[in-house]
């Protein structure tokens, strides 16, 4: 998508029809996150964010349903799992008209170069597919 | 949403479940922006945009300044994606923004994303945001 290095904070929003509360329940559920996150289950609780053999990591903030804060390896590639953990923040805020602005900040990658590139591209697509099954009830791929 | 200096390079990207056609009807058709690009009506004339809301004129409105800087240029690019079925993606360039900080600054940030995420549920959906 660009030949620039990857950035070491990456920021990446979207607008969707919907409320915080059930922004939250998509990201946190397993049944939702198939339909947008590469068809992988991500459970998340107050303690940890369980993407299976895709993505690991601690949750350190978990303020349903405004915030969500957790370390993130991802362990789908041998590089990118060798790497430190780096941090994705979740942050959800209520707009005019039923609409929520759905903001990821992936940061803490300056010694995750793999990673930053590895991801760069692909928070576009899981937030796309989110806000598709948010509002159609189906995902990219259906 | 961000504290640092506006890029003078700005991308964003969108994936949007509809054909580059449909998305390039979406982009030059006045009718159809005016429902996405907070009221605006664009379309494309002699090879430049022409964008007018209501009765104002797009640039001073929005520049406040009896001389604008120079033209930032938008670049839309659009291309298939076959590994990901039904799924355009769509990517907005702005650029060649560093003689014009205060556009740099306007746009940064959730700006172009409104207008990428009232687009997408315009096309999917029928109704914009």
């Amino acid at each position: 998508m660009s030949t620039m290095t990857a950035q070491t904070t990456q920021v990446y929003s979207i607008f969707i029809k919907a409320s915080p509360e059930q922004i939250w329940e998509a990201i946190t559920t397993p049944a939702f996150t198939r339909k947008y996150f590469y068809g992988v289950p991500v459970a998340i609780t107050s303690e940890t964010f369980d993407g299976g053999a895709s993505a690991q990591g601690a949750v350190v903030e978990f303020d349903p349903p405004h915030k969500l804060v957790h370390s993130w390896r991802a362990l789908y590639d041998t590089e990118t799992a060798a790497e430190p953990e780096s941090r994705v923040t979740w942050e959800i805020a209520a707009q005019d008209g039923g609409v929520s602005l759905l903001t990821v900040v992936h940061d803490r990658l300056d010694e995750s170069p793999k990673t930053a590139e590895s991801v760069a591209g692909g928070w576009s697509y899981i937030l796309s597919g989110l806000k598709s099954v948010l509002e159609t009830g189906e995902g990219l791929a259906g | 949403v961000s504290t640092v200096t506006a890029q003078t390079t700005q991308v964003y990207s969108v994936y949007i479940k509809a054909t580059p056609e449909q998305i390039w009807e979406a982009i030059t058709t006045p009718e159809f922006t005016e429902r996405y690009f907070h009221g605006v009506r664009m379309e494309i004339r002699d090879g430049r945009r022409w964008s007018t809301l209501r009765e104002l004129a797009w640039d001073e409105e929005v520049l406040g300044r009896p001389a604008p800087p120079p033209r930032a240029r938008v670049d839309i690019r659009l291309r298939r994606r076959p590994r990901r079925r039904g799924a355009e993606p769509r990517h907005v360039v702005h650029d060649r923004l560093e003689g014009a900080p205060k556009t740099a600054a306007s746009v940064a940030g959730v700006g172009w994303m409104f207008v990428l995420s009232n687009l997408k549920t315009l096309l999917e959906t029928g109704d914009p945001l």
